[in-house]
């Protein structure tokens, strides 16, 4: 009889807190990376280089990891996460100069197995397409930034944005239409848009 | 459904980000950075061999980490009389009126859910009238008796009083209650009352399910306007830096009872 192997599901983020609390030490290096990754997506939708990120996500990481057993809720980690990442990040914009000329532009480092981007597309022509978007980016409030990256990066609902904002729905939904709208203005964003649908 | 234009530019624009992968050196150093100084292996990027080891010592920190939050987690701040709720009010009641909660009550104030009491008025009975919080049409009160003790009227029904400060405890966080409301107010309201800590900014109510309340800017003391078919649970204190520094359960308390009555002012179906 043929051995019947069942994929393993990944297991959640409260499962993994529980594992951790629980004394499983892999769980730690497991929450470490989710944290890492939520934050670093977040971030990296709203600065121009991946290191800058990175330095974000690894600071809003350590921050969870460290208060972890603050954390009342463990399915309440990934909300956890973005909370802490709006914090940093709000810090970070507030604060920031602009982006040191020798960082990494994301579109030069690997990203994924699945391509964000077509394959055939020039990467000339993608780092300047990022720093278009990036420029469009900073010119809006760091909240409208933050509500864009939660809803079209981590696909969050309204209710979600807002528990990690700190603000009503009808805020989020303000938030959500005046940034999509003002990138709508930018002609050449659009341009690019299309071109990174492939259409 | 027709796609908005709009969400597709945007998706399209930050498509980049969904897929990013933390490389393994970057975890490599959260482990590393979130384990105790004394346990640091001195590197600040270690390789990714090291994972299984930073991770051993990050488990023994948050392993003690949650030891700690199983005790009261209010016990730090119980120790800490700077960070209590009567450090708010003791500057006031030693008679330093620059340090004093809230805002004088004005002499026309109203309010419309419970009519301001006129003995607030008297400073013979009540001295140095203030309005310490305010939500909705509920306000919390607070004056000096006239043996000096440290007095709060809930709305204009219940009042509570301390004889000093230490009565108050030490804890950041003291919920007063809900006043005399015996049900939810035409909004499906109830006010429920408190007084915080000088370093307590924000208040947040958890209900057994959906989003908490969660109000911001607080001073001294809060009014939350209560859903009491939601079945709240606790308050929590959080400070500046949003980290929670007090709380108190509400949970034990029957909310359904307010929901038994219809409030005289609630309009017909």
């Amino acid at each position: 009889m043929e051995p019947n192997f069942q994929p393993m599901a990944p297991r959640s983020a409260a499962t993994e807190v529980r594992r951790l609390r629980g004394g499983d030490t892999d769980a730690a290096e497991a929450l470490a990376r989710r944290a890492t990754r939520l934050a670093l997506r977040t971030a990296a939708a709203l600065l121009e280089s991946r290191e800058e990120a990175s330095d974000i996500a690894q600071d809003v990481a350590v921050d969870a990891l460290r208060s972890l057993g603050k954390l009342r809720d463990p399915d309440a980690f990934d909300a956890w996460v973005h909370k802490i990442t709006v914090r940093h990040t709000m810090r970070r914009l507030k604060h920031r100069r602009r982006a040191r000329k020798t960082e990494t532009p994301l579109t030069l480092l690997a990203e994924a197995a699945q391509p964000a981007v077509p394959q055939e597309a020039d990467p000339d022509a993608l780092i300047a397409a990022r720093q278009a978007l990036a420029s469009a980016l900073a010119g809006l409030p760091a909240r409208q930034r933050l509500a864009l990256a939660f809803r079209y990066v981590h696909d969050l609902s309204d209710a979600e944005i807002a528990a990690a904002l700190g603000c009503r729905e009808g805020t989020v939904h303000a938030l959500l239409s005046r940034g999509r709208r003002t990138l709508r203005r930018d002609p050449q964003l659009v341009e690019i848009a299309i071109e990174l649908k492939g259409g | 459904m027709v796609p908005d234009p709009d969400d597709i530019l945007t998706r399209a624009l930050l498509a980049h980000a969904r897929s990013l992968e933390p490389t393994d050196d970057e975890v490599a150093s959260v482990l590393d950075r979130a384990r105790p100084a004394s346990r640091r292996s001195g590197a600040s990027r270690p390789g990714s061999g090291r994972l299984r080891t930073v991770a051993t010592g990050l488990a023994a920190l948050l392993l003690v980490a949650t030891g700690l939050w199983s005790v009261p987690s209010t016990r730090a701040a119980l120790e800490d009389a700077g960070a209590s709720v009567g450090g708010a009010f003791s500057g006031w009641l030693g008679g330093d009126a620059a340090d004093a909660p809230g805002r004088p009550l004005r002499s026309d104030e109203s309010a419309p859910a419970e009519p301001t009491p006129t003995y607030l008025y008297d400073r013979q009975s009540a001295r140095e009238p203030r309005v310490i919080a305010e939500a909705g049409r509920y306000k919390l009160y607070s004056y000096i008796g006239p043996s000096g003790g440290l007095n709060f009227l809930l709305g204009g029904g219940v009042g509570l009083g301390f004889e000093n400060i230490a009565e108050l405890g030490k804890a950041p966080l003291h919920v007063l209650g809900p006043g005399a409301v015996q049900h939810a107010d035409a909004e499906g309201h109830v006010p429920l009352f408190g007084i915080v800590a000088k370093e307590v900014k924000t208040v947040e109510l958890t209900y057994s399910s959906g989003l908490p309340l969660r109000v911001e800017g607080i001073e001294s003391g809060f009014v939350l306007l209560v859903e009491p078919s939601r079945e709240p649970q606790e308050v929590l204190a959080l400070d500046a830096q949003a980290e929670v520094v007090g709380r108190e359960s509400v949970d034990q308390d029957d909310w359904s009872h307010y929901l038994e009555f219809r409030s005289p002012d609630t309009p017909a179906p």
